[in-house]
Protein backbone atom coordinates (compact mmCIF):
# COMPACT_ATOMS: atom_id res chain seq x y z
CA UNK A 1 0.00 0.00 0.00
CA UNK A 2 2.74 2.56 0.58
CA UNK A 3 4.29 1.45 -2.42
CA UNK A 4 1.48 2.68 -4.82
CA UNK A 5 1.78 6.37 -4.28
CA UNK A 6 5.02 5.96 -4.67
CA UNK A 7 5.04 4.18 -8.31
CA UNK A 8 2.59 7.10 -9.07
CA UNK A 9 4.92 9.79 -8.28
CA UNK A 10 7.86 7.84 -10.26
CA UNK A 11 5.21 7.77 -12.96
CA UNK A 12 4.84 11.33 -13.25
CA UNK A 13 8.70 12.03 -13.16
CA UNK A 14 8.79 8.84 -16.11
CA UNK A 15 6.58 11.11 -17.92
CA UNK A 16 8.58 14.14 -17.94
CA UNK A 17 11.55 11.88 -18.96
CA UNK A 18 9.56 10.51 -21.85
CA UNK A 19 8.47 14.16 -22.81
CA UNK A 20 11.76 16.53 -21.82
CA UNK A 21 14.64 14.08 -21.81
CA UNK A 22 13.67 11.16 -24.73
CA UNK A 23 12.83 13.42 -27.52
CA UNK A 24 16.73 14.14 -27.95
CA UNK A 25 17.21 10.62 -28.53
CA UNK A 26 15.04 10.14 -32.06
CA UNK A 27 17.77 9.64 -33.94
CA UNK A 28 18.33 6.24 -31.92
CA UNK A 29 15.03 4.40 -32.19
CA UNK A 30 13.06 6.54 -34.95
CA UNK A 31 11.50 5.57 -38.09
CA UNK A 32 10.57 8.30 -40.49
CA UNK A 33 10.82 10.68 -38.16
CA UNK A 34 8.59 9.83 -35.90
CA UNK A 35 9.21 8.90 -32.18
CA UNK A 36 7.23 5.63 -31.34
CA UNK A 37 9.65 4.40 -28.69
CA UNK A 38 7.06 5.06 -25.21
CA UNK A 39 8.54 4.28 -21.98
CA UNK A 40 5.56 5.06 -20.18
CA UNK A 41 3.82 2.52 -22.09
CA UNK A 42 6.54 0.05 -21.81
CA UNK A 43 6.30 0.12 -17.61
CA UNK A 44 2.48 -0.28 -18.29
CA UNK A 45 3.13 -3.11 -19.89
CA UNK A 46 5.37 -4.34 -17.70
CA UNK A 47 2.96 -3.65 -14.48
CA UNK A 48 -0.02 -5.03 -15.98
CA UNK A 49 1.59 -8.08 -17.04
CA UNK A 50 3.57 -8.97 -13.93
CA UNK A 51 1.12 -7.51 -11.16
CA UNK A 52 -0.74 -10.46 -9.44
CA UNK A 53 -4.14 -11.47 -11.12
CA UNK A 54 -6.20 -10.52 -8.32
CA UNK A 55 -5.03 -6.49 -8.14
CA UNK A 56 -6.63 -3.76 -9.75
CA UNK A 57 -3.13 -1.48 -9.52
CA UNK A 58 -2.21 -1.66 -13.24
CA UNK A 59 -6.06 0.07 -14.74
CA UNK A 60 -4.82 2.41 -12.00
CA UNK A 61 -1.68 3.15 -13.04
CA UNK A 62 -3.05 3.22 -16.96
CA UNK A 63 -5.73 6.20 -15.57
CA UNK A 64 -2.95 8.26 -14.23
CA UNK A 65 -0.19 7.46 -17.01
CA UNK A 66 -2.61 8.39 -19.37
CA UNK A 67 -3.69 11.55 -17.99
CA UNK A 68 -0.38 12.96 -17.39
CA UNK A 69 0.38 12.23 -21.02
CA UNK A 70 -2.40 13.83 -21.92
CA UNK A 71 -1.84 16.65 -20.11
CA UNK A 72 1.61 16.96 -21.48
CA UNK A 73 0.14 16.24 -25.07
CA UNK A 74 -1.79 17.89 -27.87
CA UNK A 75 -4.68 15.31 -27.41
CA UNK A 76 -7.73 15.81 -25.36
CA UNK A 77 -7.63 15.49 -21.73
CA UNK A 78 -9.48 11.58 -21.48
CA UNK A 79 -7.41 10.12 -24.98
CA UNK A 80 -4.42 7.92 -23.56
CA UNK A 81 -6.66 7.61 -20.67
CA UNK A 82 -9.32 5.49 -22.52
CA UNK A 83 -6.60 4.07 -24.48
CA UNK A 84 -4.42 2.77 -21.62
CA UNK A 85 -7.28 1.74 -18.98
CA UNK A 86 -8.55 0.13 -22.19
CA UNK A 87 -5.35 -2.21 -22.91
CA UNK A 88 -4.80 -2.61 -19.28
CA UNK A 89 -8.37 -4.51 -18.99
CA UNK A 90 -7.69 -5.99 -22.28
CA UNK A 91 -4.28 -7.62 -20.29
CA UNK A 92 -6.26 -8.36 -17.84
CA UNK A 93 -9.05 -10.11 -18.96
CA UNK A 94 -6.67 -12.19 -21.40
CA UNK A 95 -4.10 -12.89 -18.54
CA UNK A 96 -7.38 -14.28 -16.49
CA UNK A 97 -8.71 -16.05 -19.57
CA UNK A 98 -5.98 -17.69 -21.26
CA UNK A 99 -2.79 -17.83 -18.27
CA UNK A 100 -2.29 -20.16 -15.51
CA UNK A 101 1.29 -18.96 -13.69
CA UNK A 102 0.32 -21.35 -10.79
CA UNK A 103 0.78 -24.59 -13.41
CA UNK A 104 3.65 -22.90 -15.28
CA UNK A 105 1.24 -23.43 -18.59
CA UNK A 106 0.55 -20.45 -21.00
CA UNK A 107 -2.44 -21.02 -23.51
CA UNK B 1 -30.89 -0.90 -2.76
CA UNK B 2 -27.50 -2.95 -2.29
CA UNK B 3 -25.01 -2.42 -4.80
CA UNK B 4 -22.77 -5.40 -6.15
CA UNK B 5 -18.93 -4.89 -6.34
CA UNK B 6 -18.93 -5.30 -10.09
CA UNK B 7 -21.49 -2.34 -10.16
CA UNK B 8 -19.88 0.02 -7.65
CA UNK B 9 -16.38 -0.58 -9.89
CA UNK B 10 -18.77 0.42 -13.32
CA UNK B 11 -19.80 3.75 -11.17
CA UNK B 12 -16.19 4.39 -10.12
CA UNK B 13 -15.43 4.19 -13.97
CA UNK B 14 -18.13 5.78 -15.60
CA UNK B 15 -17.78 8.82 -12.79
CA UNK B 16 -14.03 9.24 -13.23
CA UNK B 17 -14.50 9.62 -16.89
CA UNK B 18 -16.97 11.44 -16.53
CA UNK B 19 -14.69 14.00 -14.36
CA UNK B 20 -12.03 13.66 -16.41
CA UNK B 21 -13.68 14.85 -19.61
CA UNK B 22 -15.68 17.46 -17.87
CA UNK B 23 -11.81 18.60 -17.35
CA UNK B 24 -11.70 19.55 -20.82
CA UNK B 25 -13.73 22.87 -20.15
CA UNK B 26 -11.00 24.04 -18.18
CA UNK B 27 -8.61 22.32 -20.42
CA UNK B 28 -5.71 25.40 -20.86
CA UNK B 29 -6.12 26.21 -16.89
CA UNK B 30 -5.73 22.34 -16.03
CA UNK B 31 -2.86 21.75 -18.36
CA UNK B 32 -0.73 25.48 -17.24
CA UNK B 33 -1.52 24.27 -13.55
CA UNK B 34 0.33 21.34 -14.85
CA UNK B 35 3.09 23.15 -16.96
CA UNK B 36 4.06 25.35 -13.98
CA UNK B 37 4.61 22.37 -11.30
CA UNK B 38 6.72 21.11 -14.18
CA UNK B 39 8.84 23.44 -15.53
CA UNK B 40 11.99 23.17 -13.08
CA UNK B 41 12.49 19.84 -13.66
CA UNK B 42 11.21 19.81 -17.29
CA UNK B 43 14.52 22.83 -18.30
CA UNK B 44 17.08 20.67 -16.10
CA UNK B 45 15.71 17.14 -18.12
CA UNK B 46 15.46 19.00 -21.37
CA UNK B 47 19.05 20.66 -20.67
CA UNK B 48 20.37 16.90 -19.46
CA UNK B 49 18.92 15.04 -22.93
CA UNK B 50 20.36 17.54 -25.04
CA UNK B 51 23.75 17.07 -23.54
CA UNK B 52 23.70 13.43 -23.15
CA UNK B 53 22.19 12.60 -26.67
CA UNK B 54 25.09 15.29 -28.38
CA UNK B 55 27.59 12.95 -27.14
CA UNK B 56 25.66 9.89 -27.88
CA UNK B 57 24.97 11.38 -31.38
CA UNK B 58 28.98 12.35 -31.87
CA UNK B 59 29.65 8.15 -30.84
CA UNK B 60 27.45 6.81 -33.00
CA UNK B 61 28.25 9.15 -35.75
CA UNK B 62 31.92 8.44 -35.68
CA UNK B 63 32.18 6.13 -38.79
CA UNK B 64 29.61 8.83 -41.23
CA UNK B 65 32.33 11.60 -39.48
CA UNK B 66 35.02 9.54 -40.74
CA UNK B 67 33.30 8.75 -44.15
CA UNK B 68 32.36 12.21 -44.41
CA UNK B 69 36.03 13.81 -43.55
CA UNK B 70 37.85 11.22 -46.26
CA UNK B 71 35.36 12.37 -48.97
CA UNK B 72 35.88 16.06 -48.49
CA UNK B 73 39.58 15.80 -48.29
CA UNK B 74 39.61 13.73 -51.55
CA UNK B 75 37.41 16.75 -52.86
CA UNK B 76 39.29 19.53 -51.19
CA UNK B 77 42.53 17.53 -53.09
CA UNK B 78 40.82 18.20 -56.59
CA UNK B 79 39.85 21.49 -55.49
CA UNK B 80 43.65 22.57 -55.11
CA UNK B 81 44.64 20.75 -57.97
CA UNK B 82 42.23 22.69 -60.32
CA UNK B 83 43.57 25.83 -57.90
CA UNK B 84 47.16 25.23 -59.30
CA UNK B 85 46.09 24.19 -63.02
CA UNK B 86 44.04 27.59 -63.10
CA UNK B 87 47.07 29.56 -61.75
CA UNK B 88 49.19 28.17 -63.92
CA UNK B 89 47.01 29.21 -66.67
CA UNK B 90 47.11 32.65 -65.27
CA UNK B 91 50.30 33.00 -65.49
CA UNK B 92 50.81 31.74 -68.85
CA UNK B 93 48.02 34.41 -69.53
CA UNK B 94 49.61 36.92 -67.60
CA UNK B 95 53.14 35.80 -69.97
CA UNK B 96 51.43 36.16 -72.75
CA UNK B 97 50.14 39.92 -72.45
CA UNK B 98 53.28 41.05 -71.68
CA UNK B 99 54.82 39.57 -74.22
CA UNK B 100 51.95 41.14 -76.15
CA UNK B 101 51.95 44.53 -75.45
CA UNK B 102 55.71 44.63 -76.32
CA UNK B 103 55.01 43.53 -79.67
CA UNK B 104 57.06 40.41 -80.06
CA UNK B 105 54.68 38.79 -82.05
CA UNK B 106 54.84 41.52 -84.75
CA UNK B 107 58.82 41.11 -85.03
CA UNK B 108 59.27 37.22 -84.54
CA UNK B 109 57.19 34.11 -84.92
CA UNK B 110 57.47 32.65 -81.16
CA UNK B 111 56.52 29.49 -79.64
CA UNK B 112 56.10 29.68 -75.95
CA UNK B 113 57.28 27.10 -73.85
CA UNK B 114 57.65 26.13 -70.15
CA UNK B 115 61.02 25.35 -68.01
CA UNK B 116 60.94 22.30 -66.39
CA UNK B 117 64.23 21.58 -65.40
CA UNK B 118 67.51 23.67 -64.79
CA UNK B 119 71.06 22.67 -64.78
CA UNK B 120 72.38 25.81 -62.57
CA UNK B 121 75.88 24.37 -62.70
CA UNK B 122 75.92 24.00 -66.38
CA UNK B 123 74.01 27.24 -67.36
CA UNK B 124 71.34 24.77 -69.02
CA UNK B 125 67.65 24.78 -68.71
CA UNK B 126 65.50 22.16 -70.13
CA UNK B 127 62.05 23.39 -72.13
CA UNK B 128 59.32 21.32 -72.69
CA UNK B 129 59.55 21.32 -76.44
CA UNK B 130 61.32 19.49 -78.92
CA UNK B 131 61.38 17.99 -82.16
CA UNK B 132 57.91 17.25 -82.63
CA UNK B 133 56.91 21.17 -82.15
CA UNK B 134 58.87 22.12 -84.81
CA UNK B 135 61.87 23.08 -82.21
CA UNK B 136 65.62 23.21 -83.82
CA UNK B 137 69.18 23.60 -82.41
CA UNK B 138 70.66 27.16 -82.11
CA UNK B 139 67.45 28.84 -82.27
CA UNK B 140 67.09 31.84 -79.68
CA UNK B 141 65.24 31.48 -76.53
CA UNK B 142 64.20 34.72 -75.05
CA UNK B 143 61.53 35.93 -71.95
CA UNK B 144 58.46 38.13 -72.80
CA UNK B 145 60.71 41.14 -71.92
CA UNK B 146 62.53 40.58 -75.42
CA UNK B 147 65.33 39.55 -72.56
CA UNK B 148 67.60 36.60 -73.97
CA UNK B 149 68.21 33.69 -72.23
CA UNK B 150 70.52 31.50 -74.58
CA UNK B 151 69.73 29.28 -77.79
CA UNK B 152 69.15 25.75 -78.17
CA UNK B 153 71.60 23.90 -77.69
CA UNK B 154 70.29 20.06 -77.93
CA UNK B 155 66.46 19.14 -79.27
CA UNK B 156 64.90 15.84 -78.26
CA UNK B 157 61.56 14.09 -79.80
CA UNK B 158 59.49 16.24 -77.06
CA UNK B 159 61.85 18.33 -74.99
CA UNK B 160 64.78 20.94 -75.61
CA UNK B 161 68.10 22.05 -73.73
CA UNK B 162 68.87 25.36 -73.66
CA UNK B 163 72.33 27.08 -73.41
CA UNK B 164 72.11 30.01 -71.22
CA UNK B 165 74.05 32.88 -72.37
CA UNK B 166 76.09 33.02 -69.34
CA UNK B 167 77.64 29.43 -70.08
CA UNK B 168 81.10 28.88 -70.53
CA UNK B 169 81.50 28.23 -74.50
CA UNK B 170 78.66 31.24 -75.35
CA UNK B 171 79.77 34.07 -77.44
CA UNK B 172 77.95 36.46 -79.40
CA UNK B 173 78.17 40.11 -80.44
CA UNK B 174 76.73 42.73 -78.92
CA UNK B 175 76.52 46.69 -78.26
CA UNK B 176 75.61 49.26 -75.79
CA UNK B 177 73.30 51.15 -78.81
CA UNK B 178 73.58 54.70 -77.06
CA UNK B 179 77.08 55.04 -77.65
CA UNK B 180 77.56 52.82 -80.30
CA UNK B 181 80.15 50.61 -78.82
CA UNK B 182 80.65 47.07 -80.10
CA UNK B 183 81.84 44.06 -78.22
CA UNK B 184 82.44 40.55 -77.41
CA UNK B 185 79.53 39.49 -75.13
CA UNK B 186 80.79 36.11 -73.27
CA UNK B 187 79.60 33.56 -70.76
CA UNK B 188 81.64 33.04 -67.75
CA UNK B 189 79.94 30.25 -66.11
CA UNK B 190 77.27 30.18 -63.27
CA UNK B 191 75.33 32.73 -64.18
CA UNK B 192 78.49 35.64 -64.95
CA UNK B 193 78.29 37.15 -68.44
CA UNK B 194 81.22 39.86 -69.47
CA UNK B 195 81.95 41.72 -71.96
CA UNK B 196 85.00 42.26 -73.83
CA UNK B 197 86.62 43.59 -76.67
CA UNK B 198 86.14 47.00 -76.55
CA UNK B 199 87.89 49.81 -77.58
CA UNK B 200 90.12 51.88 -74.99
CA UNK B 201 89.34 55.13 -76.00
CA UNK B 202 85.08 54.53 -75.27
CA UNK B 203 83.86 55.50 -72.03
CA UNK B 204 81.70 53.12 -70.72
CA UNK B 205 79.68 53.31 -67.57
CA UNK B 206 77.75 51.62 -65.19
CA UNK B 207 74.18 50.54 -66.19
CA UNK B 208 74.64 51.08 -69.51
CA UNK B 209 72.19 48.63 -71.53
CA UNK B 210 74.06 45.72 -73.41
CA UNK B 211 71.98 44.62 -76.22
CA UNK B 212 72.41 41.55 -79.09
CA UNK B 213 73.96 43.33 -82.66
CA UNK B 214 73.28 42.04 -86.08
CA UNK B 215 77.32 41.87 -86.08
CA UNK B 216 77.29 37.98 -85.97
CA UNK B 217 74.16 37.11 -86.91
CA UNK B 218 73.52 34.28 -84.33
CA UNK B 219 70.54 36.17 -82.12
CA UNK B 220 68.26 39.02 -84.01
CA UNK B 221 69.43 42.47 -83.35
CA UNK B 222 68.21 44.46 -80.23
CA UNK B 223 67.72 41.69 -77.41
CA UNK B 224 68.28 42.84 -73.84
CA UNK B 225 71.56 41.19 -72.52
CA UNK B 226 71.92 43.15 -69.36
CA UNK B 227 73.71 46.21 -68.19
CA UNK B 228 77.33 46.92 -67.15
CA UNK B 229 77.92 46.44 -63.06
CA UNK B 230 81.71 46.77 -62.84
CA UNK B 231 84.18 48.08 -66.12
CA UNK B 232 88.00 46.41 -65.88
CA UNK B 233 90.68 48.92 -67.04
CA UNK B 234 93.93 48.27 -67.73
CA UNK B 235 97.00 50.16 -69.66
CA UNK B 236 98.48 46.92 -70.23
CA UNK B 237 96.01 45.65 -72.41
CA UNK B 238 94.38 46.50 -75.86
CA UNK B 239 91.02 46.27 -74.95
CA UNK B 240 88.69 47.01 -71.92
CA UNK B 241 86.11 44.69 -70.34
CA UNK B 242 83.03 44.96 -68.25
CA UNK B 243 81.23 42.19 -66.49
CA UNK B 244 77.58 42.42 -66.68
CA UNK B 245 74.51 41.73 -64.53
CA UNK B 246 71.86 39.74 -66.94
CA UNK B 247 68.61 41.11 -66.88
CA UNK B 248 67.21 37.45 -66.11
CA UNK B 249 67.03 35.24 -62.75
CA UNK B 250 67.49 31.76 -63.59
CA UNK B 251 65.05 30.75 -60.28
CA UNK B 252 62.62 33.14 -61.61
CA UNK B 253 62.25 31.79 -65.41
CA UNK B 254 58.57 29.83 -65.67
CA UNK B 255 57.75 30.47 -69.18
CA UNK B 256 60.19 31.71 -72.41
CA UNK B 257 59.84 31.80 -76.24
CA UNK B 258 61.61 30.09 -78.73
CA UNK B 259 61.94 32.51 -81.69
CA UNK B 260 61.44 30.24 -84.80
CA UNK B 261 61.62 32.98 -87.05
CA UNK B 262 63.02 36.76 -87.30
Amino acid sequence: MVKKPFILLFLYFLVLFQISFLPHFRFFWSFSGNNFFNLVFLVLLLINLLEKKEENFGILFAFFAGFLLDIFSESFIGFHVLLFVLISLFIKFFLKQYVQIGEQKIF
Amino acid sequence: MKISEKQKKILIFILSFSFLFSLNFFRLKVKNFFYLISAPIQKQLWKGGQGVAGFLRGVFEVEKLKEENKNLKTKNQELLAELFALKEVKKENEFLKKALEIGLEKEFILDLVEVIGRDIGNDLLLINKGKKEGIKKELPVITGEKVLIGKVEEVYENFSKVKLISAKNSFFDGEIPEKEIYGLVKGRGNCQISFELLPLEKEIREKDVVITSSLGGIFPKGLLVGEIKKIEKSDLEAFQKAEIQPYFEIDKLKFLFVIKQW
